[in-house]
């Protein structure tokens, strides 16, 4: 083959790779440039969610700064459903049964959603959330807990609470309900990415709006007069 | 004047494009293999070991470039003499893969040796791509059974692969067969029926593998009944509107790492333009077609009458432009979702050494004296 043959030969090869190319970078500017705007409004909408921090209720505290009511943050590992992917559901299953050796639920025919751990520790909390990344059915739920100090009298007093449809506690008798106005707070609010299983991606966490935690109440109540200790 | 001469015969030496190309070519490829491994550890970011890929790909990288300049010390006689038992081989080690191997996101194509995973089809690649020049580059034209067993040899590779099932993979053959056979010069209507029995394998593989068929019914029609298979679609194009004019810095290609499949591997292009913007996107696309011309150059250099070696020069440049092509194609939605790596950037061990390889019997070829 002569060497204008071969030359012509490569130069339409060529040709026809540098329009591909070109049309390729087109591609690339329509959507990282001309339609950014629109794209980037659906990505968003998509991806992004914003979530509640629920602000910590204030304590009751005794006529002596004893405490005689705290919230506390507890922990609860959840499955919340089998997932329907033959593939996915047999994997999850299998990280269970390894994770749980001790745990004997049939996943299969079990009614949900089901509590795998009750009050974990924050160590855990963090260990379980790696642990089951790729699987946002097992969730760490967390919400508030109202613990109480001293005798039958006393908690009659102090009344009680329960939380409400964002997770928050509100007073429903007693002192709880009296004071709950400056007991409660203010919540918070965070946005937070997440990934195509719905997974929260933890580093693009942003915390908006600072949750106003509740202000503590001095009551007139002695634990020290009524001779009870300060045990739940 | 005794100094000035050594001098001056030196720089002309140094300077003489046969011995300096494959040094600055394989600086070249050290800088742009680096690239890639930060691109890997960009796209990576999410995870819990973000680094893990991108070493991993460094650690290989060095040993490559070794065995590019290797390749390409070694006289072309060598590679001509052995191209059909190499090729020989890499048909066994298909068969073998589908029959023994390992299978990694379902598809059966790799070989593991003590926790190295081995891909064949990659080194296949680079074998038939050998085969076919040396075929046609000693033979003036190409009789009816002689194309006809060139067919038969490269669609017999083609559907091993489709068979793992790895289209992108099977694509390739088709590509090193077509752009051979277009060199040596065959009559257009031969190539228009290599065309129609792709589209009829084409046909078979999404007939059989339904997965195939949804993404290519989402690709057509992205927001119509179809819309939940063109997912990775849209993906790519959120993917590509997160990165802008400049991109959103290395080590912030979140969208990437959240919603695309094998963001290290098949949609590294997508997480690089999300990292570095159209800018760094275009810069990619130009640096593979400036790779393409170089080859082409470099193939015209050669003297007329060794068409075996023009046509490997020329055809190990435009295979793998055309491999960053698809790959960039399917990453820019101009293309239906296909699982083919960018070359040399992408995460991948067998891969980044077949290239290698391949280029550094093209550095060979250029370089012969024979």
């Amino acid at each position: 083959m002569s060497a204008d043959t071969f030359k012509i030969k490569t130069l339409i090869v060529l040709s026809f790779l540098l329009i591909w190319a070109v049309v390729a970078a087109a591609h690339v500017f329509s959507y990282a440039v001309f339609r950014r705007a629109e794209l980037l409004k659906t990505s968003r909408a998509i991806a992004w969610r914003e979530a509640k921090i629920p602000a910590v209720r204030g304590r009751i505290l005794d006529r002596d700064g004893l405490p005689l009511a705290v919230s506390a943050i507890r922990s609860d590992l959840i499955l919340e459903t089998i997932p329907e992917k033959a593939g996915r559901r047999d994997s999850l299953i299998r990280q269970l049964r390894e994770t749980f050796p001790d745990f004997t639920a049939d996943y299969e025919k079990e009614t949900y959603p089901l509590v795998l751990r009750k009050n974990i520790p924050p160590q855990e909390v963090v260990s379980y959330t790696r642990r089951f990344r790729r699987f946002p059915e097992v969730r760490v739920v967390s919400h508030l807990e109202r613990s109480v100090y001293g005798g039958p009298g006393v908690r009659r007093r102090l009344g009680t609470t329960a939380l409400n449809n964002v997770n928050e506690l509100v007073g429903v008798s007693g002192l709880e309900q009296e004071y709950d106005m400056k007991l409660s707070g203010k919540a918070g609010t965070l946005v937070v990415m997440l990934d195509r299983n719905g997974a929260w991606l933890y580093n693009t966490l942003r915390i908006t709006k600072q949750p106003e935690n509740g202000r503590d109440v001095r009551t007139d109540i002695s634990l020290k007069e009524l001779g009870e200790s300060n045990e739940k | 004047m005794k100094n000035d001469s050594v001098t001056s015969s030196w720089f002309r030496s140094f300077s003489s494009r046969k011995k300096l190309f494959p040094m600055g070519a394989a600086l070249i490829l050290v800088l742009v293999g680096l690239f890639g491994c930060l691109a890997i550890y960009s796209s990576r970011t999410l995870t819990d070991q973000p680094l893990f890929f991108a070493f991993k790909q460094m650690f290989w990288l060095f040993p490559a470039i070794a065995v590019f300049l290797a390749a390409a010390a070694v006289p072309f006689r060598f590679y001509k003499t052995a191209a059909p038992w190499w090729f020989l081989l890499s048909v066994i080690s298909l068969i073998a893969v589908y029959l023994f191997g390992h299978e990694i996101n379902r598809m059966r194509g790799w070989f593991t040796f003590g926790g190295i995973n081995l891909q064949p089809s990659e080194f296949a690649k680079c074998s038939i791509l050998l085969y076919l020049c040396v075929y046609c580059g000693t033979r003036k034209e190409l009789s009816f059974p002689q194309l006809s067993y060139l067919f038969l040899v490269s669609f017999g590779s083609m559907i091993l692969i489709m068979l793992e099932p790895d289209f992108g993979g099977a694509l390739m053959f088709f590509v090193a067969f077509i752009l051979v056979i277009f060199l040596r010069g065959v009559r257009f209507h031969y190539i228009l029926a290599a065309f129609g029995f792709l589209a009829i394998s084409t046909a078979l593989f999404v007939t059989f593998n339904e997965y195939a068929l949804m993404r290519i019914l989402g690709y057509l029609n992205p927001d119509g009944v179809f819309s939940s298979s063109a997912w990775h679609i849209k993906q790519f194009q959120y993917t590509m509107a997160h990165g802008g004019w400049t991109g959103s810095d290395w080590g912030n290609a979140l969208w990437s790492g959240a919603f695309l499949p094998f963001p290290h591997t098949d949609s590294l292009f997508a997480s690089i333009v999300e990292s570095t913007g159209f800018a760094g996107g275009f810069i990619v696309i130009a640096g593979f077609v400036a790779m393409g011309v170089g080859f082409c150059v470099l193939s015209w250099d050669i003297r007329s009458g060794d068409d075996t070696r023009r046509f490997y020069v020329f055809s190990a440049g435009a295979l793998y432009l055309i491999q960053a092509l698809i790959h960039i194609g399917v990453n820019s939605v101009l293309l239906p979702p296909t699982g083919v790596t960018l070359p040399i950037l992408s995460y991948g061990g067998s891969s980044l050494f077949s290239v290698m390889l391949a280029f550094g019997i093209a550095f060979s070829a250029a370089n012969a004296k024979e």
